[in-house]
């Protein structure tokens, strides 16, 4: 993975902005971009959208020979990928750190928390057993991929449905969805993990951007400030906690993570109630025999369409619709004499000189202007 | 498949229209555009684009940038190599910008520049197989609007919109110099830099650009004067 760069400018201007109480896109502290959840054709596939972040999960299932120890349980595996595609500075082909992170992550919230009934996945023990396979492909990386990911993998499996298996003596038969209703996966619990973006350890951010989330894990060089960090939660419905990991340099007292824990808690079981919700209206417009798949959502997002959200700099009161009044537009029938000139200085270059000389950098030398 | 001026092209197809004219005279090709052996083809998916008299190009929406001689850009510096910075710029390499080509620079007399610098320097040399050059002078020695910028902020977009916000004909800067003063450099490989008095101007002129992408000219206007109704507004 190359180095992503960052600009110092960028650093303090985040840092500052943060520490006075605002965002970069206009959203408050504990507010999270708009979610969005699209089922494909098939079950078990969807793609998650957080704000820019997007990411597609399929599940998939297979027959094979249990494990010696565990003779009557099923397989989970978790695979993440990621690609050139999600972002510039990923390597393609290559194995990152940020993708081994993210498959440990979504392993411990999904296997390791025991939320899937595995043992309901067994055909005959020690002998056949479904494996369901997770492919998370990381389509957008613009930060807090984790939940997004994770968010993508909890729909994935309980949207999947495997083909139904009857056993006769010795011969199993796996009818085809056609023949007989395929059968949901059992989950005890939904687990969701969602990101804290810590900085200046005491200001929480909740579902951090990626340019929030370099500039509070990158090391500031004079070492003035104190260092941030990233705080990973995961939380299932019913509040417990399933995943936690803290990394950056940010621990500095124990009220951080309670204060962390609180906020992330409620967001979780909003999101798992979301994910219910968009499993049964799905599930009601397939009974209904309504065609699903992934062009819904190429045609609701078009090029057009993106413009109207999801600005990566923006005021908190800014909104596209407003902007339609009609008495604009006699003010602009006479054009004003501007305050402020705007000087093409060289080709492919325009510049607006401000009378009060905001900076240094611009220095208007006379002998500039005559070249 | 043969393709004319003005098509949706892609990558594979070929061009007799721009053969023939190249037969007659001289012809330039422009990005997205090859020449082979037995004719000319399209290595980009986008539309095929013409300027009298003789220019020839793809356009399509792109945020990678492809290093171009003379453009300028606004770059990072990553890394101290011994006489040379090298810095950023959103290519598939980093470029090269030699400490003796800052304005008064000498051997002795080095410029401050320090790692996360942010640049505004002219491409010199752009080649297919080489390391892009920069520089932040111009051939008289002088820097001109080029240099090391302070402060402000730096923000990545498509280069579609860098083009669009440095057209002559797009109102936006012209109808945001009356709202506010703030400053602004362009750079062509898809980053801006904006400085303003405040934070939230600093912003709402960052709001004002990205959203200015998809707009026609009437709308940029009028989006402007809601902008600066916003800010006025003093809504928090």
């Amino acid at each position: 993975m190359r180095d992503v760069y960052l600009s110092n400018c960028e650093k303090n201007f985040v840092n500052k902005i943060v520490s006075e109480g605002h965002r970069l896109d206009g959203r408050t502290y504990n507010e999270s971009r708009p979610l969005n959840i699209s089922f494909g054709s098939e079950y078990g596939s969807c793609i998650v959208s957080l704000g820019e972040t997007k990411v597609l999960a399929q599940v998939s299932c297979e027959v094979v020979q249990p494990k010696q120890i565990r003779p009557n349980e099923g397989l989970l595996y978790i695979n993440v990928e990621m690609n050139p595609m999600a972002a510039p500075h990923i390597e393609a082909n290559r194995q990152t750190d940020l993708a081994v992170h993210l498959n440990r992550m979504l392993e411990k919230a999904y296997k390791d928390s025991k939320c899937i009934d595995l043992e309901s996945l067994c055909i005959v023990v020690e002998e056949k057993v479904w494996s369901l396979r997770v492919d998370v492909k990381i389509l957008n990386h613009d930060g807090n991929l984790i939940e997004c990911a994770s968010i993508a993998t909890l729909t994935a499996l309980a949207h999947f449905k495997r083909p139904d298996v009857t056993r006769s003596g010795d011969s199993v038969t796996i009818h085809d969805i056609t023949e007989k209703d395929p059968i949901p996966t059992v989950l005890f619990h939904y687990p969701v993990c969602t990101t804290i973006a810590i900085f200046n350890t005491d200001i929480l951010l909740a579902d951090p951007n990626f340019l929030e989330e370099s500039v509070c894990t990158s090391s500031i060089d004079d070492g003035t400030t104190p260092c941030g960090g990233l705080l990973i939660i995961g939380f299932n419905q019913y509040k417990e906690i399933c995943v936690m990991n803290l990394s950056g340099a940010a621990l500095s007292s124990a009220g951080i993570v309670r204060k962390g824990l609180q906020g992330a808690s409620d967001k979780c079981k909003e999101v798992v109630d979301l994910v219910k919700k968009a499993i049964i209206s799905d599930d009601t417009l397939r009974r209904k025999r309504v065609k699903i798949n992934f062009s819904d959502i190429i045609t609701q997002d078009h090029l057009q369409c993106l413009s109207k959200k999801d600005l990566n700099i923006k005021l908190k009161h800014y909104n596209i619709d407003d902007e339609v009044d009609d008495d604009i537009m006699d003010a602009d029938s006479d054009p004003e004499p501007s305050k402020y000139d705007v000087v093409a200085s060289k080709p492919q270059t325009a510049e607006i000189q401000t009378k009060q000389g905001a900076s240094q950098w611009i220095e208007i030398s006379s002998d500039s202007e005559e070249d | 498949m043969k393709v004319s001026v003005g098509d949706v092209v892609l990558p594979g197809d070929f061009s007799e229209e721009i053969a023939a004219v190249g037969e007659k005279g001289k012809v330039i090709l422009g990005p997205g555009l090859r020449k082979e052996v037995d004719g000319i083809y399209i290595t980009k998916a986008g539309t095929l684009k013409k300027r009298a008299p003789n220019t020839f190009w793809v356009d399509n929406y792109q945020k990678r940038y492809i290093p171009a001689r003379g453009e300028n850009v606004i770059g990072i510096v990553v890394q101290k190599a011994g006489d040379i910075f090298r810095v950023d710029v959103g290519g598939s390499c980093t470029a090269s910008l030699s400490y003796l080509s800052f304005e008064g620079a000498t051997k002795k007399n080095r410029p401050k520049v320090v790692n996360g610098d942010v640049v505004y320097a002219k491409m010199l040399v752009a080649s297919k197989d080489m390391e892009p050059e920069i520089v932040c002078v111009d051939s008289h020695g002088k820097k001109g609007r080029l240099g090391v910028l302070e402060d402000g902020f730096v923000f990545k977009c498509s280069l579609n919109l860098i083009r669009k916000i440095l057209n002559p004909e797009c109102p936006l800067l012209n109808s945001l110099k009356n709202e506010w003063p703030f400053e602004l450099a362009a750079g062509m490989n898809g980053r801006i830099w904006i400085k303003a008095n405040t934070m939230r101007e600093t912003i709402a002129l960052g709001n004002a650009i990205l959203g200015s992408e998809y707009l026609s000219n009437d709308e940029i206007k009028s989006m402007c004067t809601n902008i600066a109704s916003i800010l006025a507004g003093h809504i928090s």
